[in-house]
């Protein structure tokens, strides 16, 4: 016998009233409410950063539209409008930004989180909590849906009103939901994007470059038929691309069909499934992978 | 080079930082004012180890960074081997070496021998030099071995005896030493006063620590500081000559006696305490350590849920000289 | 003292001057790099990003012109080649971002895990450090521009004039004293606000925004043509792509560096004078390590 096992049998464990009635849990609701709360409450120590990140997209949507302009003419041109079916790119293109801000908001934010925690030498002791990481992750999650829609939102109204166009609000309720089922997929795309800062420590560069290419794969200025065969295939494993070009057809045309909702309900559902299976597995390893090294408080 | 009398002049230097609490953007809510510094004049000869002795917040850490360039006094001046830190600023920076013990004052992601020759050149030094001169501080710290491993893997110890040869870079004639063994592992805390004391008798080293014994230790001049001033100004021997007419009386005690009762004793000369766990500790001088701890501990042991645990009458020391003359502790 | 450390002492002060100023650049802009290469990810990021912001620029220009023949733009600016066009303009993209970002942040992170202050009390004049932060991304953004450009040509049937390559050199040149003024105000910001990099992303967004790079600022609302006019951007932009497109043939070549040389006396010496007082300030208020 050990002297491990002859001390683990003749000491009684350490109670408390805590301890007795603690039990693992595989999702703590609550601990990802309290982590949502804390992030929207340090987010809110600095309220300019909800008009600056609702007016910054706009500095970056407005080459693109320029850039259209004066290659194809004002508003409009018969390549775009025979490529992608819609008369007006500033149109197509501004709904486009606004729901891809949620994509953007989904690489940097929860890596952004954790490498914040990581720098202010917070992850460490958020770590020792008896907290399910997915817990935090979800908290984090959340905390950023909450900013990147006052932000998108903020986008979408003073672009439409800058550009001069306007949308449908008549298939307003399809589209919130088609977003909602969107968000939750990014969430697990999210995840898998933070197991990565945990490993690489320096998320500029990781996060720029997958969200240049998601934008780049991503119908967002432009049709997924303006891409090379080879990329829309790709485009289509990214959790947000049936969202956006369905979301648009409804705020363009605010026509609601409930076969092609359905459709694109399931094949969200879908995405769902699979970002999440894969971020959280790829989350767990990344955790694994920064424990054996030690180097999870390190940057 | 100016030659002058002495290696660090500093004139009725003061320092008040005035932060302004902000509720919006624009509107002011709250002035503070903090007075760091309240008019510190010193000179401090050629090739002596000068002492700032003082509790954590006494203005040891601002009057290093005034001198060394990195903050602005409010008023009066300082000369660095007779350059005038405001108006010849570069000079004087030329002049010293500083060292403030953070180990995070280096690149951790550059090795200890890159680290040493990037600032060799910043000192203006050319890459075979500034290497050579790298190789040979490494040396001298028994870092060779290490050298080429990034900062970031190597010991706490390790780093700080780079930020500390880095310092010493440009053998400098005056080097600002800012708490350089705080935090340190105490056989490398003595390998360094060792090298301070041996290797570097012959630079002007202004110190500041709030370890007694290191004060007393290296100095050769001692200033006590306090809230900005200096309380105090002589060699380790007569500061402690002063208050060698005076006992300290250490007693510790369970439970937490008032120390304005003690205060008013007849003979004390000063009383402090300091209080942890239910525990406490009382330091008391007067002119009869003897009879006064004959009078305390009979109060003592007439107060209520108090219970003396161990009593001692000592020679003074820095510390006591400090508390005589400030009511504070230095370690508080 | 011994001989040999007097000696070291003394060598360093009779060193001092241009000389002393111009290995301390050096040395910043060499440590740079190594504390870059020390993310591994960084160094991929490094080679594609260039490529990573043309390429959407590229599809939706393809989107709307349909071919590789733009009639707008030719009406515009008086050529018909897009492609061209963007592909040379844009390169300079990684350029200015890599000059306005990179002096801001590198002062971030050396403030916030310390170094700044140790930095600050060596003997080099207190500008060299920005100065040496630009020369190290000017090395990275020069990269990234050559890397752009070599692309452009090779993959996407770009054809860059011969002739045109020194003197769109010069203009680079030329250009780094106004923008050094506008990473002088920079570096200000970053000392004083918490969150100097939003204003960063702000301000060299809207500078982006109004440079000619993808388009000329003929399509710019007319308010912003005023503000676009004012940048040393505009005009290194316009020549430099002059330059590449067409050598010394280009048009209004003149007029765009007389007006880069202006624009760099008035940028270099407000940049200047806000870096003086705001290092003086941010030293009487002894903030210099605090974030």
């Amino acid at each position: 016998m050990t002297i491990a096992d002859t001390i683990s049998e003749e000491t009684p464990r350490a109670g408390s009233l805590y301890l007795d009635s603690f039990k693992p849990r595989l999702m703590d609701w609550t601990a990802a409410r309290v982590f949502a709360a804390k992030n929207l409450r340090i987010a809110m120590r600095y309220p300019a950063n909800f008009i600056i990140w609702g007016v910054m997209p706009l500095l970056w949507l407005a080459p693109y539209m320029l850039m259209m302009t004066a290659l194809g003419g004002p508003g409009t041109s018969t390549s775009f409008t025979e490529i992608s079916g819609f008369d007006n790119f500033v149109k197509f293109a501004i709904i486009g930004w606004f729901v891809f801000q949620y994509v953007e908001a989904s690489i940097w934010s929860v890596g952004n989180s954790f490498r914040h925690e990581q720098f202010s030498g917070t992850l460490e002791p958020l770590f020792v909590t008896p907290v399910p990481r997915i817990s935090i992750l979800i908290g984090a999650a959340l905390s950023d849906t909450v900013q990147t829609s006052i932000s998108a939102i903020v986008l979408l109204t003073t672009a439409s009103f800058l550009f001069g166009v306007s949308y449908a609000l008549t298939a307003i309720a399809p589209i919130i939901v088609l977003l909602l089922m969107m968000i939750l997929a990014l969430y697990g795309f999210g995840f898998m994007v933070a197991g990565m800062i945990l490993v690489f420590k320096d998320p500029s560069v990781l996060t720029q470059f997958v969200g240049t290419a998601l934008f780049t794969v991503s119908p967002v200025n432009y049709p997924l038929q303006a891409l090379p065969i080879q990329a829309r295939y790709v485009a289509y494993l990214v959790p947000s691309t049936i969202a956006i070009i369905i979301i648009r057809e409804l705020a363009i045309t605010g026509v609601f069909e409930i076969g092609q909702f359905l459709s694109a309900a399931a094949g969200l559902g879908t995405t769902i499934l699979f970002f999440w299976l894969v971020g959280i597995a790829s989350f767990r390893y990344a955790e694994r992978w920064t424990k054996n090294r030690g180097s999870m408080g390190g940057f | 080079m100016t030659l002058t009398v002495n290696a660090v002049e500093i004139e009725n230097l003061t320092k008040t930082f005035i932060s302004i609490r902000r509720r919006a953007i624009v509107i002011p809510v709250e002035k503070k004012r903090v007075e760091a510094l309240k008019g510190i004049s010193l000179d401090i000869p050629h090739g002596k180890v000068f002492g700032l002795l003082g509790p954590n917040g006494a203005g040891k850490t601002t009057l290093v960074k005034c001198l060394a360039t990195l903050v602005l006094p409010t008023s009066g001046t300082a000369r660095i081997n007779g350059y005038d830190i405001l108006q010849e600023s570069t000079h004087a920076r030329a002049s010293m070496g500083v060292c403030q013990g953070n180990e995070r004052s280096i690149y951790w992601k550059l090795s200890a021998r890159e680290n040493m020759i990037f600032f060799a050149k910043l000192y203006r030094m050319p890459h075979n030099e500034a290497k050579e001169r790298a190789d040979e501080l490494l040396g001298r710290m028994e870092l060779l071995e290490k050298a080429d491993e990034k900062a970031e893997k190597l010991s706490h110890g390790m780093r700080m005896k780079i930020v500390f040869a880095r310092a010493l870079i440009h053998d400098p004639p005056v080097l600002l030493f800012d708490e350089p063994t705080q935090g340190l592992d105490p056989t490398f805390a003595t390998d360094l006063r060792k090298y301070i004391r041996e290797k570097l008798s012959d630079k002007t080293i202004l110190l500041t620590t709030h370890y007694m014994h290191e004060a007393d230790l290296l100095c050769d001049k001692i200033a006590l500081i306090n809230e900005g001033e200096i309380k105090s100004f002589d060699t380790p021997k007569a500061l402690k000559k002063a208050v060698r007419d005076y006992d300290s009386l250490h007693i510790r005690v369970e439970g937490k006696p008032d120390i304005e009762t003690i205060k008013k004793m007849d003979s004390v000369m000063s009383a402090a305490i300091s209080s942890k766990d239910g525990h406490a500790e009382i330091v008391a001088t007067s002119h009869d350590g003897y009879e006064l701890a004959h009078r305390l501990l009979n109060h003592l042991h007439e107060l209520p849920g108090v219970r003396v645990e161990h009593f001692e009458v000592k020679e003074p020391t820095l510390d006591d000289v400090f508390l005589q003359l400030t009511g504070r502790r230095i370690e508080d | 003292m011994s001989d040999d450390k007097d000696s070291i002492f003394q060598k360093m002060w009779k060193r001092e001057g241009f000389m002393a100023e111009l290995r301390a650049i050096n040395a910043i802009a060499i440590k740079q790099w190594k504390v870059e290469f020390s993310y591994p990810l960084s160094v991929l990021w490094f080679i594609v990003m260039p490529f990573l912001w043309f390429i959407p620029m590229l599809i939706a220009g393809q989107a709307v012109v349909g071919g590789s023949e733009s009639a707008v733009l030719g009406e515009l600016v008086g050529t018909t080649d897009w492609l061209s066009y963007i592909a040379i303009g844009t390169a300079f993209t990684g350029l200015a971002m890599s000059m306005f970002w990179g002096t801001g942040m590198s002062f971030r992170r050396e403030q916030s895990v310390g170094t700044l202050e140790t930095l600050m009390t060596t003997p080099m004049k207190r500008s060299t450090l920005v100065w040496g932060s630009m020369m190290h991304n000017l090395q990275h953004g020069g990269l990234g521009v050559i890397l752009q450009l070599v692309a452009a040509v090779l993959f996407f049937g770009v054809t860059i004039n011969a002739w045109g390559i020194l003197p769109a050199l010069a203009v680079v040149a030329l250009s780094i004293l106004a923008l050094q003024g506008i990473v002088f105000a920079l570096t200000c910001v970053v000392l004083l606000a918490k969150q100097g990099w939003m204003i960063i992303e702000f301000i060299s967004s809207a500078l982006m925004l109004v440079a000619p790079m993808a388009y000329p600022i003929a399509v710019l609302h007319p308010m912003l043509q005023y503000v676009s006019v004012a940048s040393p951007l505009t005009w290194t932009v316009e020549s430099f792509r002059g330059f590449l497109m067409y050598g010394f043939a280009a048009p209004g070549i003149v007029t765009a560096i007389v007006a880069l040389l202006i624009l760099d006396v008035v940028y270099i010496v407000v940049g200047i004078l806000m870096f003086r007082y705001t290092e003086r300030y941010v030293r009487r208020k002894g903030a210099l390590s605090q974030f």
